[in-house]
């Protein structure tokens, strides 16, 4: 369990104070993957730095398990940094070792005899389906591989967290999946709490429990992942459902949270009107067992926009005239 | 055939040359160790006491690099080894011979070499640094397990070039006192109008210098697993 309280961070800049983080409040409990998403410039570095400790945050608390890592003293952070594992965009595996001296490093450093972290970084690297590699250098495995290799390393001194730094960014679709699909199975198997910062919405859907979206320092919206999508009209929900093309007056957005057996609010409205809406846009997505469909629908001829939205609210639909 | 055997009945060749390419190897090994010694923990403190480095210090830093490094590097080894006589006499009691030549051969190889040094731990990934940090590494641990280690092949390219550096010093050093190759090719090549005794030092200067770059290169490419 993650607990994240009011974290700030205050750069000073050519004499000018920038707020990278404006108070960010977060809880991720044990086996459960939250992600943080935003844009570029929302303080999502930020957030990493200070939650990694690389850098102080000015004020607010990251509390693992009831310990807050900003207020220990300088002399017992290396032993609260046992308590986070990181996993960094581009890995950052020293090449100058291999594989199986990298993910032995935190043991290392920590002072584990040579034999014990020897055992553990190859029990580590069969979790992560490497075993095979343990004597390779990181220059000749592939990108995905060198993922994997990141995560085992954050692995190994047990940590109750996963921090995870845009871990599928540099990565193509189908790594981008294993990846994501192996968090998801070492966070069931191990109980870990899991904080994904991505700007990949892709990231969210496939892994995510709860969600926040980070704006400007600060939390703009957050909750679990089918709350947050089936929330009309939020910019998490616009965002994980997106609908591509312009807007044209008239036209009608409509979001559908479909529980299985509930007739599509589309078919029951053209039944109702007699005249089916075109769909000028959609897209239909299942998230923690609800099917979304995010519409944007041509008003048919003759009739009112209000009309089509009254009929579509009638039938268990959000729907909305769209305004350019 | 009588210049080939000129140069087998010379004895400036015959029994000279072997001498004085063992007091350049002397003085060469001698001003390398210590340029190394001395250099790589000048070159990473200038690096950790940087703007945004792991242990910035502004003061610290401009002292060693801003002052120390830059004003001897910006003398001309021919006249710093001069200016440098007294103080050579001072520290080893002569100012003639290979250790004495060392001296000043170390002084202008260290500010040298520490530049190198900084720039190769420069190229290491800040992620890398970032990830050490994260992990839990002191500073120390740092340094010594993560730094200097990626930067290895980058260092031992320095230590090549500082070596052929020093190579190229130690001829002048030769001229006041320094003995060696450098003295042998100006007292019998130049000043006795021999050439060969030049030619022969000279294939030896370019064999000497060849040596120690394929050495250097070879070891950066089995240190290098990028």
């Amino acid at each position: 369990m993650i607990t994240v309280t009011r974290l700030a961070k205050v750069y000073s800049q050519a004499g000018r104070d920038i707020h990278a983080l404006a108070g960010v409040s977060l809880e991720v409990p044990a086996g459960s993957v939250h992600g943080v998403i935003g844009p570029s410039g929302a303080g999502k570095s930020t957030l990493v730095r200070c939650l990694a400790l690389l850098d102080r945050p000015t004020s607010g608390t990251v509390e693992i398990d009831g310990v807050d890592l900003a207020a220990v003293p300088a002399g017992q952070l290396r032993q609260a940094r046992r308590r986070l594992g990181v996993v960094f965009q581009h890995a950052n595996l020293f090449d100058s070792r291999t594989v199986l001296d990298n993910v032995a490093y935190p043991l290392e450093i920590a002072g584990v005899a040579r034999r014990e972290r020897r055992e553990r970084a190859l029990e580590l690297l069969g979790l992560v389906g490497l075993a095979d590699a343990a004597g390779a250098h990181p220059a000749q495995l592939s990108g995905g591989q060198r993922q994997r290799v990141g995560i085992a390393r954050a692995l190994a001194t047990d940590p109750d967290v996963l921090l995870c730094d845009e871990p599928t960014s540099a990565l193509d679709p189908r790594t981008t999946d294993e990846i994501l699909d192996l968090i998801a199975a070492l966070k069931a198997r191990l109980g870990l709490a899991v904080l994904v910062i991505t700007h990949e919405m892709h990231v969210v859907k496939r892994i995510c429990d709860t969600v926040s979206l980070l704006e400007g320092g600060e939390i703009a919206e957050s909750g679990p992942l089918a709350a947050v999508v089936g929330a009309f009209g939020s910019r998490l929900s616009e965002s994980l459902l997106a609908l591509p093309g312009e807007l044209v007056d008239g036209d009608v957005d409509v979001l559908d949270a479909l529980t299985p057996g509930r007739e599509p609010a589309l078919e029951a409205t053209a039944r109702a009107l007699g005249a089916a809406p075109r769909i000028v846009a959609g897209t239909v997505e299942t998230l923690g067992g609800t099917t979304f469909h995010r519409l944007r629908l041509a008003t048919p001829p003759g009739f009112a926009p209000g009309a089509l939205v009254t009929a579509l609210t009638a039938h268990g639909a959000h729907a909305q005239e769209v305004a350019r | 055939m009588s210049w080939f055997e000129d140069l087998l009945s010379n004895p400036a060749i015959t029994e000279a040359l072997a001498p004085a390419a063992l007091e350049t190897a002397q003085m060469v090994g001698i001003a390398s160790a210590a340029t190394v010694a001395l250099g790589l923990p000048l070159g990473v403190t200038m690096h950790v006491t940087q703007r945004g480095g792991m242990a910035e210090n502004r003061a610290v830093n401009t002292v060693l690099s801003g002052i120390i490094v830059n004003i001897t590097r910006s003398i001309p080894y021919a006249i710093l080894m001069l200016a440098l006589i007294p103080v050579t006499r001072a520290l080893v009691g002569t100012s003639i011979g290979p250790i004495a030549a060392s001296v000043s051969l170390t002084v202008a190889a260290v500010p040298f070499f520490a530049r190198l040094v900084e720039s190769a731990l420069r190229e290491v990934a800040s992620g890398k640094v970032d990830a050490a940090h994260a992990m839990g590494s002191t500073r120390r641990q740092t340094v010594l397990r993560v730094l200097l280690p990626e930067a290895l092949p980058a260092l031992i390219a320095g230590v090549t070039t500082t070596v052929v550096t020093i190579i190229g010093y130690s001829a002048m050093a030769g001229l006041v006192g320094g003995g060696g190759l450098g003295r042998l090719a100006y007292n019998y090549g130049y000043q006795r109008y021999q050439p060969e005794v030049m030619v022969v030092v000279l294939i030896v200067l370019v064999v000497l210098v060849q040596a120690v770059q394929a050495t250097g290169d070879a070891l950066v490419r089995r240190t290098d697993h990028r």
